[in-house]
């Protein structure tokens, strides 16, 4: 049984926690750190399996924009994952190298970018369970 | 002259014809068929996907009795009860002679000719050659082929039961026994649970494997896995496939993974599902053209063997006998695999079954 039922409960779900880490401090001083390669618009696109749902991160104003849904926008990194796997790894219960190898996650686009936040993500993932039991979501929780 | 079902056209229906039927030449032998199998592999030349010479008759999961004999035969005798072996292998090339009959150059050759060993085919209409698939061609009342393509089986076992030893058992349990050699205590996932999975899974049990991941997307086959000795299920429409095995297994993967179904995708998560320095088994016949994507850094980094398994790695003489004996025994389940049985003239409903995933096995019964 798969922990996301439709694509509009990804977007309420880990879309809305995506725009919870699109205002932190961190994530602003990230967007000031990080220029976009010659063709892109966009930084990040989450694309989702089971349910099939798309998230994206472009940059607004020096802010962070969550984009969910299908979108025009070219994103310099995508994931390619299912929606259980995603869930999973903002849990903080996926070791990203073990899921690269098992195609767990596939990525394209410069992954480089992506492994200089990880360390990051550490303080990002409590916030997420803390964040599913704000809106009631502790059923979705390990 | 003999009813047979014949591929004209790739993607079309076969047509039931009265085809010739040559006498058997040296060193070959005349088969009446009492029952054949529905194999993927027979619906991937129907589909095109496997190019061969049309017009055709197809079937190579077959069982009957020997009719006559062709000149210098000596392994099978009039009245015999065969199996097909559809890798009747030369005993003279190099693979032969390193013990690997399932590799024989000359066997491979023959699955591309869809003629006998001498480049012709025993089969005709109206003057013209039928060739024969996989040298058997098995959807025929009557077919040739040579002795090394018949395995003398004991009598007991019912004709149904003895053709799915010429293919699907002995390409499912091959792969465990073999291919992989799973030793008791083992962890094992089979993707696919049609003919060969169900072997496989069977196979693994008779092995001793503590942990038997079934995986498919039909919801009676998967419950239909425990009888065979699956001890989880993993619905693969529900689940992603690869999370589910290793939420099974700790986070591990599992010793051994079996692709039994013959899609790149699934080829990739049977190699991804098992654990690191574990083995995975392809099984499953994809079409010559496809690729499998895998990561690069896993080959390495997590030093898994992946690896192939043709007719089960099978020595058919030896092996056949052997399964047969485990069938009757009680050991191998055989008679549950076969899903419905038609006759000749509805060959068509069965591979449309076969296509819409519902059966595990189809069998043609002939008429007597």
């Amino acid at each position: 049984m798969p922990v996301f039922q439709s694509e509009q409960e990804v977007y309420d779900v880990l879309g809305r926690f995506f725009e919870k880490v699109a205002e932190t401090d961190e994530s602003k001083e990230l967007i000031a750190s990080t220029e976009l390669s010659p063709g892109y618009d966009a930084y990040v696109q989450y694309i989702f399996h089971k349910p099939e749902a798309k998230i994206t991160w472009m940059e607004e104003y020096g802010k962070l924009k969550i984009v969910c849904g299908e979108t025009e926008l070219r994103p310099e990194l995508v994931f390619e994952q299912t929606a259980d796997v995603g869930h999973k790894f903002w849990l903080g219960k996926l070791d990203l190298q073990q899921a690269l190898a098992r195609q767990q996650i596939k990525v394209q686009g410069p992954l480089v970018n992506a492994l200089k936040v990880l360390p990051q993500l550490d303080a990002i993932y409590p916030a997420y369970r803390e964040y599913l039991q704000e809106i009631g979501r502790s059923d979705l929780l390990p | 002259m003999a009813k047979a079902a014949v591929l004209h056209r790739y993607g079309e229906p076969l047509t039931i014809e009265e085809v010739e039927v040559a006498s058997p030449k040296r060193g070959e032998v005349r088969v009446k068929l009492k029952a054949a199998g529905l194999c993927h592999s027979d619906w991937h030349v129907i589909e095109g996907k496997l190019p061969l010479p049309l017009p055709i008759v197809l079937g190579h999961e077959g069982a009957g009795i020997v009719e006559e004999v062709g000149e210098g035969v000596a392994s099978v005798k009039q009245g015999d009860h065969v199996v097909l072996n559809w890798v009747p292998s030369c005993g003279t090339c190099s693979y032969c002679r390193i013990g690997r009959p399932d590799l024989c150059e000359e066997a491979a050759r023959l699955t591309a000719t869809g003629t006998l060993p001498d480049g012709t085919t025993r089969f005709s209409l109206h003057g013209k050659p039928v060739y024969q698939f996989l040298t058997a061609g098995a959807f025929s009342e009557y077919t040739i082929v040579p002795e090394q393509a018949v395995i003398p089986i004991r009598r007991d076992v019912p004709f149904e039961l003895a053709a799915l030893i010429g293919c699907s058992v002995m390409t499912g349990v091959g792969a465990v026994i073999h291919t992989a050699r799973v030793p008791p205590g083992s962890t094992v996932a089979v993707v696919g649970a049609g003919g060969v999975g169900f072997n496989i899974i069977q196979g693994a049990a008779l092995a001793g494997a503590k942990q038997i991941i079934a995986i498919d997307v039909v919801e009676e086959k998967l419950a239909m896995t425990k009888t065979f000795g699956a001890t989880h299920t993993v619905n693969a429409r529900e689940d992603d496939a690869v999370s589910a095995v290793l939420d099974l297994t700790d986070g591990v993967g599992v010793d051994y993974a079996f692709e039994a179904i013959g899609r790149p995708e699934t080829m990739a998560d049977a190699y991804n599902m098992a654990r690191k320095g574990g083995m995975t088994v392809i099984v499953g016949i994809a079409a010559p053209h496809e690729t499998v994507e895998i990561n690069a850094f896993s080959l390495p980094s997590q030093s898994k063997t992946l690896t192939g398994s043709w007719l089960g790695q099978g020595n058919p003489p030896v092996d056949y006998p052997k399964l047969l004996d485990l069938c009757a025994a009680g050991r191998l389940k055989l008679e549950p695999l076969i899903s419905a049985v038609y006759s000749l003239g509805q060959i068509n409903d069965g591979f449309a079954a076969l296509k819409s995933g519902q059966n595990i096995r189809g069998i043609i019964r002939f008429e007597e």
